[in-house]
């Protein structure tokens, strides 16, 4: 037998006999490698799921690049970043005789599409096979499902046609009315902007429209003209649109693009070759020849601006960007979720080889004593510095070998079993995508543990690391000590090399033996507390410091996409069902549908919900400085090299860009007489000053914040600045009894003109969230302006313009019913059906209807709640060990307190003082320790987020205290169990018999 | 006037096969004042029945009474009360508390029983042990001699009817060993405390008013010195 393997042998030796620590190096290690697979193959994992939800939902296309001639579409393909490049052809529209609702869907919309381009833009098959040939067709199932009797083997012709509008003058209008068409609204979607007597192909998935006196649709044919074959019928396609005129029909493609055809392109890029991919597509539309015309080109159309700087003069809906995909290569427009994702996995990383390094490092450091017994036994037969140092890495690495494919395997299962807690949120967090998808489209996405051998190679390599750099400080300690002071175990007495300790008078003086002895315990003998106290700091500080970084990374996803102003109460979650006139309903189909509510019979209760959807404000003359000149700040990081002039300019919105100025826009809330009331006395208002009021008093919400997002410069071309916030308390210059005017904008009827409107409101004081919470949610986005009913009646009566606009609101009727099967549900059903309007709720799902970046951010809750139980799992699996380690070695001190007639209960009492001291001395750490990380991580974050509330997590704090004060509690019970009166005269007689 | 009686008491280890009859039926008395020194080879079973006199062990048989009371009758929390009140403790090993001082371990059993410390009589005990310039040294950074000294002073601060000592002087050499001897005769003549010294040594026994041997867990001798020499 060699050397080293006596060393081992002894180790191996000393390990079974100290079972219940080898256990607690063994779990720590095994958590440790469990966490690690959980960082690395659950990062895989979840990603992959978003990302299959995301090409679910709008296919595995990067980027769409719209009518486009033969050379631009070799010189996308040519692109080094691109990956794949499949062609489409818009075919334009047919008439469709075999539709089942020609009144509004008379149409087929058909496309060309290469194989390779279903699959990139996820069209999903219900019956039949993916056509092969352009003769052959797919048509969408939303037309079976209105009543088309169309089936697999079908022939149809089709005489293609692309689809115009034209508006209407004056003179035709009045015209087309006499000659007795419809006088109808017509809708255009945002940006598409037509003048009276004006020509414009139609809008992408336009409506069908009659014969009306607005405008009129011309078909203008293509000149295709063929037989096509219904080989399948497919999902209804992401981009269909609810209410388009024509089904979606695909058929094969012909691939030969003609010298004057425009095709569009459908691309995916090289994620891995980071280059500017938009830019490089951008370049390739640009025609401009000469500056002059480029900087013409960049006055009308929107334009990006590339990498380096310059700007490229895009066409409006020219190029389609699939950012939700790109942005888990990082490679979308913005990369706070690649940030935040790093960040997280860097930083759990961190910690959990921080709590392995510090519970492996107290497992040694605690039994330094026993081990320098047998390490000295070994040194004096001669055992070298380095062999005494094996002995240590030969105890952790043998456990990490086992660890290794048990953590892994647990890594995985723990994996899977989250990803499945979280698959719920996932699905919440994506409804904002699925609810573009048409009613009838399947939304199932499997998920599966992603495992990578890189990543399990990843696993192993950071164990290791972790694990040698956790036993490098005890083996090298463990490697200096010489055989006789190991053998002789005064280790200890180097240690007090003070003269002397001052003796505790006071206490003695009354007798406080049991604060005596547990007070000296601690302040004396800090080599054997300091395990203990690094365990509790280190639960506490990774606790806190993960709820703070999971809390930052909340606040500033809430903070910089975060849009929902206000929501209701608390006074309206006890209810049901909602019914929402939301814009979408006209006022009198809501006021008919809410009597039937309140009249009926199986309605145990209801409450209405109002907000208004005005475009007002109260003008910037009104702010105090400070936001002034936030304002400011935020246009000059729009406008880096604006002067003050121009910032002013834009301050008072008559910059050179549509939009450029700071958005002070509030928000009005009307309440019940008695609810307005009630705020106000919440709020220490007295209302009785302002009975003589012309038009009302008014509350105004105390917070608001401004961001560098909230200046509207998107469409002027200005590079995006970073995230900076500035928060405001009671932000406006006024007074009580001061008159505020509350400006307006509205619209000529029929123009684009816009005309200005003030209503005076008298300022009676300012409110909190708390004053208002049972009405509503107020958030700071918005400045929001609170006024009763009778304040809205009488704006109205000074100005019913006004009036009308105050009553533009979106109303949601909160209901119960006394039954789930109530005739008033079966009708609010029907009309919901009928209407196809998402208009009857299940009251949870508004209340609870949360956005893409809540969501998420409740998915970095759950694994932040996940992480800091394992993570606390560890420091727990520390401390136990500690105090363990402590009390074992305390088992003389303890026989000698008995045999000088120390009680059981005074032990209890002596070590509850103990404790409380090692508690305070650990608290008092973590503290600075969660402070200094704290302030490191708000200085990182202010370097992207300026500004960014960072909430303390007030509620975590004092779970994470309550758990490491009982933790420590029962540990100590349960340990200190074990210093029995047998045990302690075994003790004492090991020495005396 | 009795203070001691030890009443067949029996003292056995483990079962069956590996039952070891450490005490059998060991009876005596010992009067107040007395100095008695027990001796007996190693394993011969006195440290076990030091134990039992001191209340930290119970015999398997037997009784103990001290000044009138059968210690073992008493439950545990009673049994540490009359511990630190009736009998002070000084073992080979000193078995002070290593994170006090030499004040505070000499004031220990008296604190342990909730009274308040006499100073006075603390300065006393540390002047007459001469450790007075050392008070505020741990037990680590005290010689072994010194160390006994506090485990000697320990024992007399609260006055304790017994003081039992096991084999107080076998930790340190003869000069160091008289000293704590000579300091533990001067409790028993000058505080009137009986004391029971544990020894194998046949001339510190020999200086003790009574010798009482053990032999494989009995009694073998038990008289006075002076019938002896």
């Amino acid at each position: 037998m060699d050397n080293k393997k006596i060393i081992f042998q002894v180790t191996k030796t000393y390990m079974k006999k100290n079972r219940k620590r080898t256990l607690v190096t063994f779990l720590g290690i095994l958590v440790m490698v469990m966490l690690m697979t959980a960082v690395f193959v659950g990062k895989d994992t979840v990603l992959d799921y978003m990302k299959n939800v995301v090409e679910e939902s709008s296919g595995s296309w990067h980027y769409q690049v719209f009518d486009i001639d033969k050379k631009q579409l070799q010189q996308l393909k040519e692109l080094d970043c691109v990956d794949k490049c499949e062609v489409s052809k818009p075919l334009g529209y047919t008439e469709f005789a075999e539709s089942g609702d020609p009144d509004t869907t008379p149409f087929l919309e058909l496309k060309e599409y290469s194989n390779d381009l279903l699959k990139l833009m996820n069209i999903k098959l219900k019956e039949g096979r993916y056509p092969k040939n352009p003769d052959e067709v797919i048509i969408s199932a939303r037309a079976l499902r209105e009543g088309s009797d169309i089936k697999l083997g079908d022939t149809i012709d089709v005489d293609c046609f692309e689809r115009y509008v034209y508006a209407y003058t004056e003179e035709e209008r009045q015209a087309a009315i006499d000659a007795g068409n419809e006088d109808c609204h017509v809708f255009f979607p945002p940006n598409y902007i037509i003048n009276p007597g004006e020509t414009k192909k139609a809008p992408a998935h336009y409506q069908y429209y009659k014969d009306n006196c607005l405008i009129e649709m011309i078909h203008e044919p293509t000149g295709v003209n063929k037989s096509l074959t219904v080989v399948g019928i497919m999902e209804d396609p992401f981009f269909a649109a609810p209410g388009q005129g024509g089904y979606i029909a695909i058929t094969g493609l012909d691939d030969s693009v003609g010298d004057d055809e425009k095709v569009n392109a459908v691309l995916t890029i090289d994620v891995n070759k980071k280059a500017d991919s938009y830019g490089e597509i951008a370049k390739i539309l640009d025609t401009s020849q000469t500056p002059e015309e480029r900087e013409a080109l960049l006055a009308d159309n929107s334009s990006y601006t590339t990498k380096t700087g310059e700007r490229i003069p895009v066409e409006k809906g020219r190029i389609d960007v699939n950012n939700m995909l790109l942005a888990f290569f990082d490679e979308g427009q913005n990369g706070t979720m690649n940030f935040i994702i790093l960040f997280v996995q860097v930083f759990f990383v961190v910690l959990i080889t921080a709590a392995s390094l510090i519970l492996i490092y107290n497992v040694f450091s605690m039994s330094y004593q026993e081990r320098s017994k047998y390490l000295g036994m070994l040194s004096s037969v001669g055992a070298t510095r380095r062999q005494k140092r094996w002995s240590v890495y030969y105890e952790v690495f043998s456990l990490l070998s086992l660890a290794l494919p048990i953590g892994v395997g647990l890594g995985l299962i723990v994996v899977k079993g989250g990803v499945e807690l979280l698959v719920p949120h996932f699905t919440k967090m994506f409804s904002t995508i699925s609810a573009n998808i048409a009613m009838e489209r399947s939304f199932d996405v499997d998920f599966s543990v992603v495992i990578s051998p890189v990543n399990i190679l990843l696993v192993i390599i950071f164990s290791t690391l972790a694990v040698w750099i956790s036993a490098w400080i005890p083996a090298r300690k463990i490697s200096k000590v010489g055989p006789v002071e190991s053998i002789r175990g005064n280790e200890t007495t180097k240690k007090h090399k003070k003269k002397g300790y001052k003796t505790y008078l006071g206490l003695m003086l009354k007798g406080k033996s049991e604060n005596l002895i547990g007070r000296a315990s601690v302040d004396r003998n800090r080599t054997a507390t300091k395990g203990i106290i690094r365990s509790i700091t280190s639960f506490v500080a990774l606790t806190m410091i993960i709820t703070f970084a999971t809390g930052s990374i909340g606040d500033i996803l809430n903070s910089e996409f975060g849009q929902d102003t206000m929501s209701v109460g608390t006074a309206y979650k006890g209810y049901k069902y909602v019914f929402e006139q939301g814009g979408f309903l006209d006022n009198e189909i809501y006021d008919s549908c809410k009597e039937d509510i309140m009249s009926s019979k199986e309605v145990t209760g209801y409450r209405e919900w109002e907000s208004i959807g005005s475009n007002d404000w109260i003008p910037l003359t009104y702010y105090k400085d400070e936001y002034t000149d936030a304002a400011k700040q935020v246009i000059k990081s729009w406008f880096p090299n604006g002067n003050a002039e121009e910032i002013q300019k834009y301050i008072e919105g008559k910059g050179d860009y549509d939009n450029a100025f700071i958005n002070p826009r509030t928000e009005i809330v009307i309440l019940e007489e008695d609810e307005f009331e009630k705020v106000a006395e919440n709020a220490g208002i007295d209302l009785a000053k302002y009975e003589e009021s012309e038009t009302g008093p008014a509350l105004i919400y105390d917070s608001i914040k401004l961001s560098s997002y909230d200046c509207t410069l998107f469409r002027g071309g200005a590079q995006k600045p970073d995230y900076s916030e500035y928060s405001f308390k009671e932000p406006l210059n006024v007074k009580a009894g001061d008159t505020i005017d509350l400006t307006f904008r509205n619209y000529q009827n029929d123009n684009e003109e816009t005309y200005d409107l003030t209503a005076p409101i008298e300022f009676a004081g300012y409110i909190k969230d708390s004053d208002i919470e049972e009405y509503y949610d107020l958030k700071p986005d918005n400045l929001v302006v609170i006024i009763s009913e009778k304040t809205r009646e009488n704006i109205k009566q000074v100005n019913s313009e006004l009036g009308d606009i105050l009553c533009k609101s979106y109303k949601y009727l909160f209901f119960n019913v006394n039954t789930d099967d109530a005739g008033v549900l079966k009708k609010l059903s029907q009309i919901r059906d009928e209407l196809k309007e998402p208009c009857l709720w299940p009251a949870e799902g508004l209340i609870d209807r949360t956005s893409f970046i809540s969501a998420f951010t409740n998915v970095a809750n759950i694994m932040a709640v996940c992480f800091t139980i394992l993570v606390a799992l560890i420091c727990l699996l520390n401390l136990y060990n500690s105090v363990m380690g402590r009390s074992l070695a305390r088992h003389k001190e303890f026989a000698v307190l008995y045999s000088m007639g120390m009680t059981g209960k005074q032990k209890n009492k002596m070590l509850t003082i103990e404790n409380v001291r090692l508690l305070i001395k650990a608290f008092i750490k973590s503290a600075l320790i969660t402070l200094a990380f704290v302030i490191c991580l708000y200085q990182l974050i202010s370097l992207r987020y300026r500004g960014v509330h960072i909430t303390i997590p007030v509620l975590a704090i004092v779970v994470t205290i309550l758990v490491s004060i009982i933790g420590l509690m029962v540990f100590t019970k349960v340990c200190y169990r074990q210093n029995s009166n047998k045990q302690i005269i075994d003790e004492i007689r090991r020495e005396s018999v | 006037m009795e203070i001691l009686r030890c009443e067949n008491v029996s003292k056995i280890y483990g079962e069956g096969d590996t039952e070891v009859r450490a005490l059998d039926n060991v009876s005596f008395t010992v009067e107040k004042g007395e100095f008695v020194s027990i001796i007996g080879p190693s394993g011969s079973g006195k440290s076990t029945l030091l134990h039992i006199l001191g209340g930290v062990d119970k015999p398997t048989s037997g009784k103990v009474f001290i000044d009138g009371t059968d210690m073992h009758s008493l439950n545990e929390d009673k049994l540490a009360i009359f511990r630190r009140r009736q009998i002070g403790l000084v073992y080979q090993f000193y078995n002070l508390m290593p994170v006090l001082n030499i004040d505070e371990n000499i004031a220990l059993p008296h604190l342990l029983d909730g009274r308040p410390l006499d100073k006075e009589r603390l300065d006393q005990v540390v002047d007459h042990l001469g450790l007075t310039d050392r008070r505020g040294n741990l037990p680590s950074q005290l010689s072994g001699g010194q160390q006994q000294r506090v485990s000697i002073g320990r024992a007399m601060y609260s006055h304790p009817a017994i003081l039992l000592a096991d084999e107080p002087t076998g930790n340190l050499d003869r000069k160091t060993g008289e000293e704590i001897i000579d300091l533990l005769k001067e409790s028993n003549k000058i505080n009137k405390q009986t004391l029971i010294l544990i020894t194998h040594d046949e001339s510190l026994a020999m200086q003790a008013d009574r010798i009482i041997s053990i032999e494989d867990g009995r009694i073998g001798r038990n008289e006075k010195v002076r019938n002896l020499v």
